[in-house]
């Protein structure tokens, strides 16, 4: 029951852009101009495209605003709303839409041109704060991952020095990539002197502010075959939500992601150590470190000396956020879907000069709201299937 | 236990706690009589409803001998 789905989609496209910035472009022009692109890459056009997926900040009915701005009439849609990690979700629904034959060619599309037009993040949260939590003024998202890292160094004694140690891992991948937003050196005592935000993270422990847009195209594996690269198949893939505010989270040192990743884990066939190269949503430092405990790279509590110990970084036993993460490659609102490209990107060997070697099988999490609702993908080369 | 910096000028920056009550909830708070830089997690703290940023909200003081954990 629990691989039905495994090795039945694949992905057969994939494309990002305008995270140097969105210049005059509106979010549904650069969602356009990447779906178009992902669309080539495998040999297919805008009027292929009868399945649509997107959730976009600025347009509550998104799939009705870009199925219109495409001039295309999609026969299924998905517009779910789960924070971040809605695009991981949307590679779910299209999985079972391609299979049950409800569509045959599955767009799954998002983009901000939040830096240029606001210059700061944009949610589409509606009360960002509880009615409960409101009064005390916490700065929204940053305060309810620090009420996490706060815990996770209390129990466990994690540092901020094992924090900062994410954002350098993150900034050295970053270096090696030419579409990455912040390329410049990163030090330890460069993170460690950033000014606190809402302590205990600093400003370098948060993602970047940045627009930009992403794209995938998912088919059936058998058409898959026949279009014009290499399938990256689609091997596991499973969601799950706890919570919603921060105030409601059970332990805050641990996720929904055990479960996701669990059930992912079961329906591709495989565990945490046949991942070649993890593609994770890093809003903050605190992030990855919980995340990696929750998808079983290590246990729980010992995340911190993990990543500090140089495992995650260019050259480490575990590639990590290989494009330079929400902390140092793009940050445009929601960046779920940009895990997508970059692992499928790592998959075809299209990495360049960060291209992990030998890597057949990707994991992917989206983590949406307060590390609220947790996504696993697993993806994989026919190699892999 | 976070610290929300502010800039002084604005008041200077603020604690934000998440309280473990007896009564088996979890709520978003702030501890009135501690520095920011002394609030920790672990401290016995008692609800009081107080005037926060000028609307009523269950605030902490610390404890002796009632409630929870911060």
């Amino acid at each position: 029951m629990t691989g039905g789905l495994r090795g039945k989609t694949a992905f057969v496209g994939a494309a990002t852009g305008f995270i140097e910035g969105a210049g005059s472009l509106s979010a549904l022009d650069m969602m356009a101009l990447v779906s178009k692109r992902a669309l080539e890459s495998a040999g297919l056009g805008i009027r292929d495209v009868d399945g649509l997926f997107t959730g976009m900040q600025t347009e509550f009915l998104s799939t009705l605003a870009f199925g219109e701005y495409l001039g295309i009439r999609p026969r299924f849609s998905d517009n779910n709303r789960v924070g971040g990690s809605s695009f991981l979700c949307h590679t779910e629904q299209a999985a079972l839409a391609l299979e049950s034959g409800l569509c045959d060619a599955a767009l799954i599309v998002y983009g901000s041109n939040q830096r240029t037009a606001l210059g700061k993040l944009q949610t589409s949260v509606s009360g960002t704060w509880s009615e409960t939590e409101a009064p005390f003024r916490a700065r929204f998202p940053v305060s309810s991952y620090a009420l996490s890292a706060s815990r996770h160094m209390h129990e466990y004694g994690t540092t901020p020095e094992d924090l900062a140690a994410v954002a350098v891992s993150a900034r050295q991948w970053a270096r090696l990539n030419p579409e990455a937003f912040a390329r410049d050196e990163l030090s330890l005592e460069d993170v460690m002197a950033s000014p606190p935000i809402s302590d205990p993270l600093r400003r370098l422990d948060c993602c970047l502010v940045t627009d930009g847009a992403a794209a995938v195209v998912m088919t059936r594996s058998d058409r898959a075959r026949h279009l014009a690269k290499p399938p990256v198949y689609l091997l596991g893939t499973a969601a799950e939500h706890w919570h919603k505010q921060i105030s409601q989270m059970e332990d805050l040192c641990s996720t929904a992601a055990v479960r996701s990743s669990g059930r992912a884990y079961l329906m591709a066939g495989i565990g945490p150590t046949d991942v070649d190269v993890v593609e994770l949503y890093d809003a903050f430092t605190i992030s990855t470190v919980v995340l990696l405990e929750d998808l079983g790279f290590c246990r729980k509590g010992e995340g911190g000396g993990f990543v500090s110990g140089g495992a995650i970084a260019p050259g480490g036993s575990l590639p990590v956020n290989t494009n330079g993460g929400g902390l140092s490659c793009c940050h445009p609102g929601m960046y779920g879907l940009f895990t997508l490209v970059e692992a499928i990107r790592q998959l075809s060997g299209e990495a360049g000069e960060r291209q992990v070697a030998n890597a057949e099988i990707a994991l992917c999490q989206g983590s949406g709201g307060a590390f609220s609702s947790q996504v696993t993908n697993i993806l994989g080369t026919d190699a892999a299937l | 236990v976070t610290i929300v910096r502010r800039p002084e000028t604005a008041g200077g920056p603020f604690n934000v706690v998440l309280v473990d009550l007896e009564e088996g909830v979890r709520i978003m708070s702030t501890v009135l009589d501690r520095a920011p830089e002394d609030v920790a997690i672990g401290l016995r703290v008692a609800v009081e409803v107080a005037d926060i940023n000028g609307e009523l909200a269950p605030a902490v003081r610390i404890a002796e001998e009632r409630s929870v954990t911060s």
